[in-house]
């Protein structure tokens, strides 16, 4: 084709054509009618596209070049095509899709702006196809993290009022002019980015470049949009969000991307905390998604920003300055306020309404839920958690995250005197939570309790699916949200059952999507499964398999809560009208998940396997206190006005379990079973009829509240359902039960007041800071009392009921003190010691605990929460052991209020001791009457600061080293290199016979078999993640961010524009 | 409407519905039912601690906490018995307690079936010498004899130290001396707040508030010198707010109608029984019961005087003002006859106590010697008399059932081959309420005494003053703990 000869530059339009409607006519003819005198039209056809639309094209358009690509490869890629069609650097392109009509003007008056303006691209006002006189688009603004906004709000009129030529930030590639040397210069559009966001990046790299991006609306065209409905491209959002992250990454200098990278991050946050709750969170799920993608995407993002550099003649922050400083949202809604005002006092057409009125509402309840949970907790959010009940470090300060990792493959377990043993898989899972928290454990801690209403609240959301609309789950989820079972639990830091009532809701949505129990129709006559295949269930399983087992790891007597609530899904099954199949998979998929559970907390969790496995699980367990009915119903609130309001919960529970119809009726049985059966077994334990250690009340609670939030749920969505039809009395147990559980949420108002539940500033973990620094030798430290007094893991003192004890290492208890530990010979004799101890028996019971290290006993008589406060059937069996402790010879007290006690031993052994001749005599022996005859004497402490999992080095004189250790064949020491045997020692510890003085070196040598487990258990918690996180949609994540698209002309003739 | 209502539900309910109504009714009709059942506090975990010394006889070890002996009079000496029942011997450990100075250990070992006698002062020169008696292996009883001029004296050992003493009986008359041993056995120093009544009311010197006693040592308190001069009541309250200590009494009678010398061990709390198995109504002894009430409420107190061979009196009811000393003497009651009896006091408001001595005065030809002995806060299955008893006597050992059901006992003492009946009393069969007597022969003579019987009972015992003392004085006993670990109520 050759080049006329024109005063006008030359303007190449370049069509890009997909099946298109019976609109392409018109927009052929407005590209026919233009008055511009150099317009050239070349037109490239998708794959799919009928080759009768070529002959429509040059029948309309004779000069027209017409080229048809290999399928479709995307708006981008196609257009690119021009340079290879195009020869010359002279003149324009006017990028154009297949649904604009100019009008006869346009190419004209974008021309003559662009020389005006000295403009490398110029677009025109878009209106609507079908109403020019609504203003579609005049330009775009973007905002720091490169969403984009319209100038315009939607269905606005076009009443000249964005008439003026005006700089813009980017421009719809539905009609783009572009100077020709620009856009060769700058390679075109992004050859990846085949659809969604190739006009941003485009016009970004055009203002790195330095070159203007203007509208001039004084050029108009019609535009049709309506993308979707021509073209099916799965995950389309997703597909703009990762487009948009890449191009802010690929554009912005190097300085501003941390910035840039944390507010995408807070910014995706955000909009998924609003669309959670508004019902698209979907949607704003993948702007977060994108986000987390960027590791994924860094090779492309490097590659792309390795392109670009050549480019950035600018400095960023003259870009920067072309974008919104708020966010494009914020911006959206503030024009779209102003726009309802001018509509308010002018004649001006209805608007579109940017959402629902039952959206917003929706909206506004989630945020004032999120807003309600922050100001409750900003006293913990601003300072830190009392270290109350459970609620203890989780490692000491000067533990480092190497040091977690090197304790949990150690082989060495922590817990109690410590067990040659495996160590507990929370260990591992707290050095990779270290790692993440930057090592601050405290902040770790306050964003586990601050965020477990968020996840209990979302898991709700979730589970309440099955049962209704957004409406209802956000009632479902606030009701959860606000039971007095999590405030109670950060109030008297209950950290088991907080974890428990977090977790609970998501297992239960895991295994009801296990069991295909998705929402019902209402009106269906029973409930439906549809239960998903494949790598959907695997998926699923791993979920749920991976949050039992991570609860489990963490509190093991969620195992029971578990299996109770498994209990519950089943007896509710044979009432269900359900498909027998999907009950059994409800409940089969617990059972397996707990199986599982186990499995991946091998080999920590083979201890729990034998004759003390419930113990394990629950500890000593909680004291019967003879509670009442209201007081179980009420789960712990002891306001005498609130707990009686907290019982208005149940009214749902039990009108829904009667009345609710036809399919909502399963959900309604299981919520009842969910309250009926923690209830009862609370009940059967308060009235003496269970009597083995039970459960903490409050983590059984957690069942109890979920039921009672499920049935006002299907309440309210039978109240909803029924609002169209006429009064019947199903809509009226509905209304009750909805009003019921409205005022049951009472109790949180007053919680919130203090800003920290009600956490007590002082706790008795505060007043162990007294113990002395392990300057002298290491030591442990014994804790007896009211186990629900007892911060750690506890074992029950069988000579006296009622009364526990637990056992910490140098002070302050810490995580791995909370876990159940391994029974050795040590444990045999501290309860023989302290059984001497509390039956008066001797009063050298010091004299017993020496060999085993225990320097301090501490008695916590009351704590500063209520979680105590009703007394114990077994009576205070505090101030007894005080009373005890104080007879005993040895015992000195050191602290004394009404508190807590704490006694010295004077008789103890620090933990590595030097013995002299007579007590390395009398540790030969295992007599108790030995230990009791004589207190045993140290030369020194050899080694203070021991640690099993090191080598411990010291200087030591000859004589017999004696290590208040469980004992072990994996044990050994070496003077000057020489091994020394170890030796049992007083029936339970371990000692070494050393002949001559030297540097001693103490430490423990790992197992094999050990080692192997924990490997393997690595091995099977990666797998269960990856199954869980599907990582092959990273994979191919990783090949289309870095897919560069090839378009390849079909039957290519050779034939050119030249210009 | 209500018909409307009823009659849209019976159409709408189908047989599934049925049962589901059905199973929710049971549930929640279960759960109330569950509720209604009633539920009881178990007992204290951990016992009260009992006023008196209890022997564990099953314990692996056992410790005596000596109240003193007066350690400054060369013509004053004092004994430590310790008796091992056992099969097998028994070592230990004498700790001894000064006023000023370290402790002392002595190690010592008791043949099987044997009782030793170990010297209490050991030259120590100390105005009094307390001590911790431990042995290992298993459990013997240990009491301390003083022999003094004035008469000798049998003090049982505390099984425990305390954080609260009281001596219900004091006197300082005409010159008398009360003196109140407290003894530190702990590592740690203890601090004591004494306080104590006279006829005028409760006194709390600031002298005596906080009183720091140091680690393993003994402090005397002279009560005559401490403002309560010339005083025929005097109970005195000893509180540790620091530490566990324990609490003796020696008390020189020298007029104002008493005579001799006695040294005993407090009561370790109040109680809110007393028992008395030796009373006597006779017109050459003066019997009185001291009752010291420390607490802030006045007590009523039910005295159930049980006469041998005759039947209870009629309860009297005495009232115990509150931080008062009340004094009673049943020799006054006109319905009692002259002879022995035995006496329950019980406490009417649970949850307070008392404590109740029994003093006293007799007199035989020239000699007068005043007994202060503290009652029984509970009755049990055995009684052992370390030191034992004074032989060949109508009334060596006084047992009296105060339970309601008979009770069958035996008395042994501890021979060469073990414990062995006294003839006469291999089976003793006790009618509820009764009391009575047990004459001990010479085979007995300073051998440990056990009275075991199948019922709860209580004992008393006479015991010589020495040789040149006509009078008998009086000693309790050492109660043995129940395999539960307590001496029964």
């Amino acid at each position: 084709m050759g080049a006329p000869a024109h005063a006008a530059p030359p303007v190449v339009a370049v069509l890009v054509v997909h099946e298109p409607g019976d609109w392409f006519a018109e927009s052929l003819a407005s590209l026919a009618m233009q008055d511009y005198p150099n317009l050239r039209v070349v037109a490239f056809l998708s794959g799919s596209t009928e080759s009768a639309i070529g002959d429509q094209i040059r029948t309309a358009l004779p000069s027209a070049l017409v080229r048809q690509v290999e399928a479709n490869p995307g708006f981008g890629p196609v257009a690119n095509q021009a340079m290879r069609v195009v020869e010359g650097t002279d003149g324009f392109f006017l990028f154009l899709h297949d649904d604009v009509a100019l009008q006869r003007d346009a190419v004209t008056s974008l021309v003559e702006e662009a020389f005006r303006s000295n403009a490398a691209v110029v677009g025109p006002k878009l209106v609507e196809w079908d109403a020019p006189t609504v203003l579609q688009h005049v330009g775009l603004d973007a905002d720091r993290t490169g969403r984009l906004v319209d100038v315009v709000d939607p269905g606005e009129r076009d009443q000249e009022q964005h008439d003026a030529v005006r700089d813009t930030f980017a421009l719809p590639s539905a009609c783009l002019l572009v100077r020709n040397d620009i856009f060769r210069t700058l390679g075109g559009f992004s050859p990846s980015i085949p659809f969604f966001g190739e006009e941003l990046e485009f016009c970004w790299r055009v203002h790195l470049l330095g070159a203007r991006v203007l509208v001039n609306p004084s050029a108009v065209a019609r535009h049709r949009g309506a993308f979707a409905a021509r073209m099916f491209l799965p995950s389309a959002d997703a597909r703009a969000a990762r487009h948009r992250v890449r191009t802010v990454l690929s554009c912005v200098s190097l300085s501003q991307m941390p910035v840039v990278v944390v507010r995408l991050l807070l910014q995706s946050l955000a909009e998924l905390v609003i669309g959670v709750f508004s019902g698209s969170a979907r949607n704003a799920l993948v702007g977060l998604r994108a986000v987390a993608a960027i590791p994924v995407d860094l090779s492309a993002i490097v590659a792309r920003r390795r392109t670009i550099a050549p480019f950035r003649r600018v400095p960023s922050r003259e870009v920067t300055a072309l974008q919104l400083r708020s966010t494009a949202q914020l911006a959206a809604f503030a024009r779209h306020r102003r726009a309802l005002r001018e509509q308010q006092t002018s004649e001006t057409p209805s608007l579109r309404p940017v959402a629902t009125s039952g959206s917003r509402t929706t909206v506004l309840l989630a945020l004032s839920l999120l807003a309600l949970v922050i100001v409750g907790s900003r006293q913990l959010i601003w300072g830190e958690v009392s270290p109350v009940g459970q609620f203890v470090a989780f490692a000491r300060d000067d533990v480092s995250m190497r040091d977690l990792v090197r304790q949990y493959l150690s082989g060495w377990s922590f817990g109690g005197f410590g067990a040659p043993t495996a160590s507990p898989t929370a260990l591992g899972a707290l050095a990779i939570a270290g790692v993440v928290a930057v090592g601050r454990f405290s902040g770790l801690l306050t964003f586990v309790v601050v965020g477990s209403f968020f996840v209990a609240a979302v898991g709700t959301w979730r589970l309440s699916g099955a049962i209704g609309d957004a409406r209802v789950r956000l009632l479902a989820a606030t009701l959860y949200a606000a039971s007095p079972v999590g405030m109670l639990a950060v109030r008297d830091g209950r950290r088991d059952a907080l974890i428990i009532w977090a977790l609970l809701p998501w297992i239960l949505d895991f295994a009801r999507r296990i069991a295909g129990l998705d929402r019902d129709p209402l009106d269906a006559v029973r409930e439906s499964s549809v239960r998903p295949t494949g790598a959907r269930r695997s998926q699923l399983a791993a979920s749920l398999l991976f949050v039992v087992s991570a609860m489990f790891a963490f509190a093991p007597v969620s195992a029971a809560v578990v299996a109770m609530v498994a209990v519950a899904l089943l007896v509710a099954a044979f009432f269900a009208s359900s498909p027998w199949r999907a009950n059994a998979w409800l409940v089969v998929s617990l059972a397996l998940s707990l199986i599982g559970a186990f499995t991946l907390n091998v080999p920590w969790a083979v201890q729990l396997i034998g004759a003390e496995w419930w113990r394990a699980l629950v500890g000593a367990g909680h004291p019967a206190t003879g509670a009442s009915l209201a007081d179980v119903l009420s789960l712990g609130v002891d306001n005498s006005v609130l707990r009686w309001i907290v019982v208005f919960a149940y009214v749902p529970v039990v009108l829904m379990a009667l009345v609710a119809p036809r399919a909502r009726n399963a959900w309604a049985l299981r919520s009842f079973a969910l309250v009926a059966l923690p209830v009862a077994l609370r009940l059967a334990h308060e009235r003496g009829l269970i009597t083995v250690s039970f459960v903490e009340p409050l983590a059984l609670a957690a069942p109890i509240a979920l039921g009672a939030a499920l049935a006002a749920a299907i309440a309210f969505s039978g109240f909803l359902a029924g609002r169209t039809r006429a009064l019947e009395w199903r809509q009226l147990f509905a209304t009750v039960s909805v009003a019921a559980a409205l005022i049951s949420l009472s109790p949180i108002a007053v919680s919130i007041l203090d800003g920290r539940w009600s956490q007590p500033p002082a706790t008795l973990s505060q007043l162990l800071t007294q113990l002395p620094d392990d300057s002298a030798g290491d030591y442990s430290v014994v804790t007896l009392g009211d186990p629900r007094l007892l911060s750690m893991w506890s074992r029950p003192v069988d000579a006296v009921p009622g009364l526990a004890y637990g056992i910490a290492s140098d002070g302050a208890p810490t995580l791995v003190t909370q876990l159940a530990s391994e029974r050795t010979l040590m444990n045999d004799a501290l309860d023989r010691a302290l059984q001497v101890a509390m039956t008066g028996e001797s009063l050298r019971a010091g004299r017993l605990l020496a060999p085993l290290g225990v320097r301090f006993v501490v008695v916590p008589l009351r704590d500063g929460t209520l979680h105590a406060r009703r007394a114990a059937l077994s009576g205070d069996v505090g101030v007894g052991a005080v009373a005890r402790l104080a007879d005993q010879l040895d015992l000195r007290r050191v602290y004394s209020s009404t508190d807590l006690a704490i006694f010295e031993n004077m008789a103890a052994l620090p933990t590595v001791a030097v013995l002299d001749e007579r007590s390395a005599l009398t540790s030969a022996q295992a007599l108790e009457a030995s230990l009791l005859a004589e207190a045993l004497t140290a030369r020194s402490a050899l080694l203070p600061g021991f640690d099993p999992t090191i080598v411990n080095r010291g200087s030591l004189s000859a004589g017999t080293v004696h290590v208040a250790v469980p004992f072990s064949q994996r044990w050994q020491m070496t003077v000057d290199g020489a091994r020394i045997a170890p030796r049992v020692a007083f029936g339970a510890t371990t000692a070494f016979d050393a002949p001559v003085a030297g540097t001693v070196e103490i430490r423990l040598r790992a197992s094999s078999a050990q080692r192997l487990l924990v490997a393997l258990q690595v091995a099977l918690w990666l797998v269960i993640v990856a199954i869980a996180f599907n990582p092959s949609r990273f994979r191919g994540r990783v090949r289309a961010a870095r897919q560069v698209v090839e378009v390849s002309l079909r039957s290519d003739d050779g034939a050119r524009v030249v210009l | 409407m209500a018909r409307q209502m009823r009659s849209a539900v019976t159409r709408t309910l189908s047989v599934r519905q049925w049962l589901v109504a059905a199973m929710v009714v049971a549930s929640v009709v279960g759960i109330v039912s569950i509720q209604r059942r009633t539920v009881e506090a178990t007992p204290a975990a951990i016992d009260e601690r009992s006023a008196a010394p209890l022997l564990q006889p099953a314990a692996l070890a056992s410790t005596w906490f000596c109240p003193g002996v007066p350690g400054n009079d060369e013509s004053i000496s004092g004994r430590f018995i310790i008796s091992n029942a056992g099969e097998k011997p028994v070592g230990g450990t004498i700790t001894r307690f000064v006023v000023e100075g370290a402790a002392t250990r002595q190690r010592f070992a008791v043949q099987p079936r044997t009782t030793i006698e170990v010297d209490a002062l050991v030259n120590s020169g100390s105005s009094f010498v307390s001590a911790i008696i431990e042995t290992q292996g298993s459990a013997v009883s240990v009491e301390q004899r003083i022999v003094h001029r004035a008469g000798d004296a049998v003090a049982l050992c505390a099984s425990s130290p305390s954080d609260e003493w009281y001596l219900a009986d004091g006197f300082t008359g005409e010159g008398s001396i009360e003196q109140v041993v407290v003894s530190n056995p702990a590592l740690d120093s203890a601090i004591l707040d004494v306080t104590f009544v006279t006829a005028t009311g409760e006194r709390s010197p600031q002298s005596l508030k906080g009183v720091v006693i140091p680690p393993e040592s003994v402090r005397v308190f002279d009560m005559a010198a401490l403002d309560a001069q010339n005083e025929a009541t005097l109970a005195v309250s000893v509180k540790a707010t620091v530490g566990r200590v324990v609490v003796g009494r020696s008390q020189h009678y020298l007029g104002r109608g008493r005579l001799g010398y006695g040294m005993s061990l407090g009561a370790s709390a109040t109680s809110a029984r007393w028992y008395f198995a030796d009373s006597l109504k006779s017109s050459t002894a003066a019997e009185e019961y001291v009752v010291y009430n420390p607490h802030r409420d006045d007590q009523q107190i039910t005295m159930i005087i049980a006469p041998d061979g005759a039947e209870a009196l009629e309860p009297i009811v005495i009232t115990a003002p509150a931080k008062r000393v009340t004094k009673f003497a049943p020799s006054g009651l006109t319905a009692l006859p002259e002879g022995r009896y035995s006496v329950i006091a019980s406490v009417a408001q649970p949850g307070e106590g008392v404590v109740i001595e029994r003093v006293l005065t007799s007199q035989q030809g020239k000699s007068t010697a005043t007994v202060v002995v503290l009652g029984s806060p509970a009755a049990a299955l055995r009684w052992t008399a370390p030191s034992g008893a004074s032989p060949n006597v109508d009334d060596s050992l006084r047992i009296f059932n105060p339970g309601v059901n008979p009770a069958t006992l035996t008395v042994t003492y501890l021979g060469p081959a073990g414990e062995v009946p006294v003839v006469g009393y291999e089976s003793v069969s006790l009618a509820p309420g009764a009391s009575t007597s047990v004459a001990l022969t010479d085979a007995t003579m300073a051998a440990t005494v056990t009275v075991v019987s199948q019922e709860p009972v209580v004992v008393a015992r006479r015991v010589s003053r020495g040789a040149k003392q006509p009078v008998l004085g009086s000693a309790p006993l050492v109660a043995a703990a129940t395999s539960e670990g307590t001496a029964q109520s």
